[in-house]
């Protein structure tokens, strides 16, 4: 049936049901002929006829749309297959439409499978290709991993947006941010993530946005660490480029300089050791000596006396070298740093000849200290000048002739305030003489090198004195004697360069300046300007902190005066402030506060110190110096 | 981290490697050279591109005349045997007539499957940090001798008050010239060894070598000691093989090494203990170790224990806290090694080996 | 106006011995010593000193761990305490002060004006 076509198969269909029909109506009619006349019985058959008819042929066309149907759905399972990626091959059989149709379906089927089988193998290839690609790149990139993280140093590599492309683990561990962290990392995070350990936060940003701006260069930056041991880490930037040239981003080798230094930290960990050591049998030394001397266990003889004052003062010489030897090593590091307040070098030299008292008395020398009454106050630290005057006495002392006489004097030298220390002793040779004229370099190493041609004590003079802006030298006479000078900057010159803040302005003395007069207190504010605008110079206030600081940025006065009780933000941060920027820091303050001791203001930068209630003669005098000393 | 296609990491591989200030130097298994930076080709005067692929040994005509020790570029080449571990030495290298010195480190090169399939061998110029190091050393020593003159008048002042120089002296001023002169000498053995062991370290010990019996040295050593000994009640005992061959030593440093490991063992020994030496022989090396039967020594503490100024225990016994420093370097000196065995409450094995014959 | 009661905390025997004189010939009239910052703790209570002398290196507990426990304890937090240490340089200086010292003596000192500086130290801060 199936191998004809439709239509056919209908006409075939309904003629057999036709056939049927018309027998069974052949074989009624007879089997009634007898018992009905003609027309009823026409009228009957007709009926059935008709009815059988169409019986027969619903049912021929429910036969045939079932036997399509049934075809049509095999059809549709087929379909639904494909769509799950099979490839479904119908059985078929027949001529007819449906059949075509179904054979249609299977070569269609046949060809999806040939093209899809050409795309996977291609597609299979190509997969092979990309994962040997792949595996290479991951070769590549292992293999330069393993590289980097065996290698000691951190390296980074940076796109051109400054955002982490790679870096190992040593990095990691320098910067102190986890490996996951790093790789979704950029620079800025990078840097905030060490600003805090920094010593120098702006100077290192500023390099690194001058390097954002010019990728191309190749440069190396230091970041200095703010731990014990100071460490550090250099950071040596290189551009990266691709095959056309072009700057894909940046690479920085970091060298964590404390395996550098690590050597020199262990070596001075050790001297550190050292002098803890050697000071502890000492003080048994010393504290056994003392006591006797003291007279803490009985009356002691004359002889006695004087053995224990040469076993006293040689304690006492060894504490001082041994102070100075760690000295040495700290200076060399820049760990010796100095705080820098107002002082008087009658004082130390006072302090100095106290500490050298025993020393001088086993030699029966005198010393002789006059120092001018108005010699000026100078900025230096204290303990450091004490250690120069005490060094210099007591060499003073070494080569002095039993029963000599040690002269102490002082004098101005322009901005200087110079000390200088006299004895009668034998003098230097000439060549010892030039070498202490030699210019004492600041290199690395140079202090070690310096003590061996000068001295311990001399070389570490020289570093301090030049630390504070001054000097050492020498005039000697062989036979006759020598002296040693010590200058040091005075403090009123001290905090003020010969460049002009602002830049621009020029003047005589007795030009009109800018003042800035900054205090919370506007009464205090409104008198102190007066006082400076009837000297003809204009005045611009501010009641606190921000506004100061605002202010002095912006109009760069000439010189400011500053409350340091101030609430909110407070004269010390305003003074650091002011201090740390580049517009304002040569600008001359006169702090006005109403504690006594000058000491803190002048160590955080001030220039000048008046106590309140403010004597508004002694503020205009301090004033003119200020400006003054400015040009 | 994001996907760059190959020629962003190609071009990153070799600019970080390049860019690299240290030279670096790859090996593989058969010791043929797989990489050579720009920073290590250029200071050997060579183009890397000419000796990638070709065997490390043919550098050596290059390499060899600008060391100061020769061998240690051939000593470098074997490393097969070590090369799962890490690896550091320094060598130096004569560049325009000045002496350089390089600290190698090397580390093992293993592909992705974790089989080491070369070493890698990187160099980095430590001469600045050497040179500051070592005028420190000097500078220490000088700076010794300005600590021990004070000391002769310190010491000098006390001993001739105790003598009865000044008078008589009160039991309680005696008492407290015991402490002072107690703490003078202490002073001065500190001096010493401080100074000691910085020339040690700075390599300004001339070792006085002559062929010797270590038996002779040992006995030298036990007779210094015996009173230390006899006093703590620890006996000393030496055993040691019938022929033993001679070695090349400094008597003198010698016997300052086994006399700081023999009162190191008798300070450490209970009473009624024995102290014992022992010296083996082996292949090219002769080996003496120095046993006490005290309480031992932790493992956490075991590293420390040649370092300056540790402390084990309660108190310092004595003793400046660099006898042991003094005793390392003094060995090293001799291209010998020292270690230590030990387990707590078991005692303690010091161990020196020196190697036989030159070379 | 002199000290009366002195603990301290040193483990050297011939340095206890110089405190221990220079102390009581300027008149003071107990002086505890201890030879490590344990026993010093264990000691406060019942001597109730005046001032607590440490020194740095000691074995056990150290000057620094010893005056943070004393500072942390509400009873002993208000005794001053000062240093007395050859480890004075300038960040372990801070490092002790931090731990809420009142001062710092460095060692080897002068027998005979110890106590005054303790008595200075104490009187600049205003100890009650």
């Amino acid at each position: 049936m199936r191998r004809t076509r439709l239509i056919v198969q209908f006409l075939v269909v309904s003629s057999i049901a036709a056939a049927v029909v018309l027998m069974m109506g052949y074989v009624l009619d007879r089997q009634l002929a007898e018992d009905m006349p003609d027309l009823a019985r026409i009228r009957i058959i007709t009926w059935i006829f008709a009815g059988l008819a169409v019986l027969l042929i619903l049912s021929a066309a429910m036969i045939q749309v079932r036997l399509v149907s049934r075809r049509i759905e095999r059809l549709l399972a087929g379909m639904e297959e494909i769509r799950q990626g099979g490839y479904p091959r119908l059985v078929v059989d027949g001529k007819d439409e449906v059949s075509e149709l179904m054979r249609g379906f299977n070569r269609t089927v046949e060809e999806l499978r040939g093209r899809d089988e050409k795309l996977m193998s291609w597609a299979g290839k190509r997969e092979k290709e990309f994962v040997k690609l792949t595996r290479t790149l991951e070769e590549e990139k292992e293999k330069l991993e393993t590289v980097l993280d065996s290698i000691g140093d951190g390296v980074i590599v940076l796109d051109s947006e400054s955002k982490v492309l790679m870096a190992n683990r040593r990095v990691s561990e320098v910067f102190g941010i986890p490996l996951e962290a790093l790789a979704r990392a950029d620079l800025t995070q990078l840097v905030e993530q060490v600003r805090h350990r920094l010593v120098q936060p702006d100077v290192v940003e500023q390099k690194l946005q001058d390097l954002e701006r010019n990728p191309g260069v190749v440069d190396e930056i230091t970041l200095e660490l703010d731990e014990p041991g100071g460490q550090a880490i250099r950071l040596y930037c290189a551009p990266v480029r691709g095959a056309d040239g072009k700057v894909l981003g940046r690479i920085a080798t970091s060298l964590d300089l404390g395996r550098e230094r690590e050597l020199d930290r262990l070596k001075t960990e050790f001297l550190s050791t050292i002098s803890h050591e050697l000071r502890t049998p000492l003080t048994s030394v010393k504290g056994a000596l003392g006591l006797i001397r003291g007279g803490a266990v009985g009356g002691i003889s004359a002889d006695m006396r004087e053995l224990l004052d040469i076993a006293l003062a040689n304690t006492d010489r060894l504490i001082r070298t041994i102070s100075d030897i760690l000295d040495i090593f700290q200076l060399e590091r820049g760990q010796g740093r100095m705080r820098m307040v107002s002082m008087s070098l009658l004082q130390s030299a006072l302090r100095a000849e106290r500490v050298v008292e025993t020393q001088a008395r086993l030699r029966k020398v005198t010393l002789d200290i006059e120092l001018p009454e108005d010699l000026p106050a100078v900025k230096g630290d204290p303990k450091r000048v004490e250690q120069v005057l005490v060094n210099l006495l007591s060499n003073a002392i070494k080569f002095s002739p039993a029963k000599g006489k040690i002269l102490v004097r002082g004098g101005q030298d322009g901005p200087m305030a110079v000390v200088s220390v006299q004895d009668f002793g034998r003098g230097m040779s000439p060549e010892f003489r030039d070498r202490l004229f030699q210019k004492f370099e600041h290199a690395q190493g140079a202090l070690l090198r310096e003590s061996q041609g000068v001295g311990l004590g001399l070389a570490i003079c020289r570093h301090i004195a030049e630390g504070h802006g001054g000097r050492i030298w020498a005039e000697s006479e062989q036979g006759k004697g020598s002296t040693f000078h010590f200058s040091i900057p005075a403090a009123e010159r001290a905090g003020i360069t010969p460049l002009l803040p602002g830049g621009q302005r020029e003047g005589r003395p007795d030009a009109p300046r800018l003042i800035l007069v900054i205090d919370d207190d506007e009464d205090v504010a409104r008198v102190i300007s007066y006082a400076f605008e009837s000297q003809g110079h204009r005045v611009i206030a501010a009641h606190n902190g921000r506004d100061a600081i605002d202010l002095a940025k912006r109009h760069r006065p000439d010189m400011l005066t500053l409350d340091l009780a101030m609430p909110e933000v407070d004269g010390y941060t305003v003074l650091r402030a002011l201090r740390s920027n580049e517009d304002t820091k040569k600008i001359p303050i006169i702090c006005i506060s109403m504690e006594t001791e000058p000491g803190l203001a002048i160590s955080h930068g001030a220039d000048y110190f008046l106590e309140k209630p403010l004597d508004i003669e002694k503020l205009r005098d301090i004033a003119d110096r200020a400006l003054a000393s400015i040009g | 981290m994001s996907d760059h296609g190959p020629i962003s990491t190609e071009a990153l591989h070799s600019q970080v490697l390049e860019s690299f200030l240290s030279g670096i130097l790859g090996v593989d298994w058969e010791n043929r050279i797989v990489y050579l930076n720009q920073a290590l080709a250029s200071r050997l005067g060579v183009q890397s591109a000419d000796w990638i692929g070709k065997p490390v040994e043919g550098l050596g005509g290059i390499i060899e005349p600008r060391l100061t020790h020769a061998e240690a570029f051939r000593s470098g080449l074997i490393w097969q045997h070590e090369a799962e571990t890490f690896k550091s030495r320094e060598v130096e290298f004569v560049e325009a007539e000045r002496v350089l010195h390089f600290r190698e480190d090397s580390y093992p090169l293993r592909d992705p499957s974790g089989a080491i399939h070369g070493r890698l061998f990187v160099y980095t110029d430590i001469s600045r940090a050497k040179a500051i190091d070592r005028m420190k050393t000097e500078f220490l020593a000088i700076a010794s001798h300005e600590l021990r003159t004070p000391m002769t008048s310190i010491k000098g002042s006390i001993d001739l008050i105790l003598s009865g120089f000044a008078g008589d002296i009160s039991g309680e001023t005696h008492e407290l010239l015991d402490i002072a002169q107690k703490g003078c000498d202490r002073l001065v053995r500190l001096i010493n060894d401080i100074l000691d062991l910085s020339k040690i370290e700075a390599g300004q010990i001339k070792l006085k070598l002559a062929p010797m019996d270590i038996t002779e040295v040992v006995h030298i050593s036990m007779r210094g000691v015996k009173s230390l000994a006899d006093q703590s009640k620890v006996s000393l005992r030496l055993y040691h093989p019938e022929h033993l061959p001679e070695v090349e030593v400094d008597k003198d440093r010698m016997v300052q090494v086994v006399t700081n490991l023999l009162s190191n063992a008798i300070k450490f020994s209970p009473a009624d203990s024995e102290v014992r030496v022992e010296i083996q022989t082996g292949d090219g090396w002769i080996e003496c170790c120095v046993g006490d039967q005290g309480c031992g020594i932790a493992p956490e503490d075991a590293g420390r224990v040649f370092g300056k100024f540790q402390q084990f225990g309660e108190k310092k016994k004595g003793g400046t806290g660099l006898g042991l420093a003094i005793t390392q370097a003094l060995v090293l000196e001799h291209r010998g090694k020292i270690w230590l065995e030990s387990r707590v409450n078991e005692g303690s094995k010091f161990i020196f080996r020196l190697p036989l014959g030159k070379g | 106006m002199p000290l009366t009661r002195v603990l301290v905390a040193e483990d050297d025997p011939d340095i206890q011995t110089v405190i221990r004189l220079s102390l009581r010939m300027k008149g003071v009239k107990q002086i505890v010593i201890t030879e490590n910052g344990e026993d010093c703790l264990a000691q406060v209570k019942t001597v109730n000193p005046d001032v607590i002398l440490l020194d740095v290196m000691m074995p056990r507990l150290d000057g620094y761990q010893t005056c943070e426990r004393l500072k942390a304890n509400p009873e002993t937090q208000n005794i001053p305490v000062i240093f007395l240490t050859a480890k004075a340089q300038q960040f372990e200086v801070k490092k002790g002060m931090a731990t809420g010292a009142l001062g710092y003596l460095t060692k080897p000192f002068d027998p005979m004006t110890l106590h005054d500086q303790i008595v200075t130290l104490l009187d600049q801060k205003g100890t009650p």
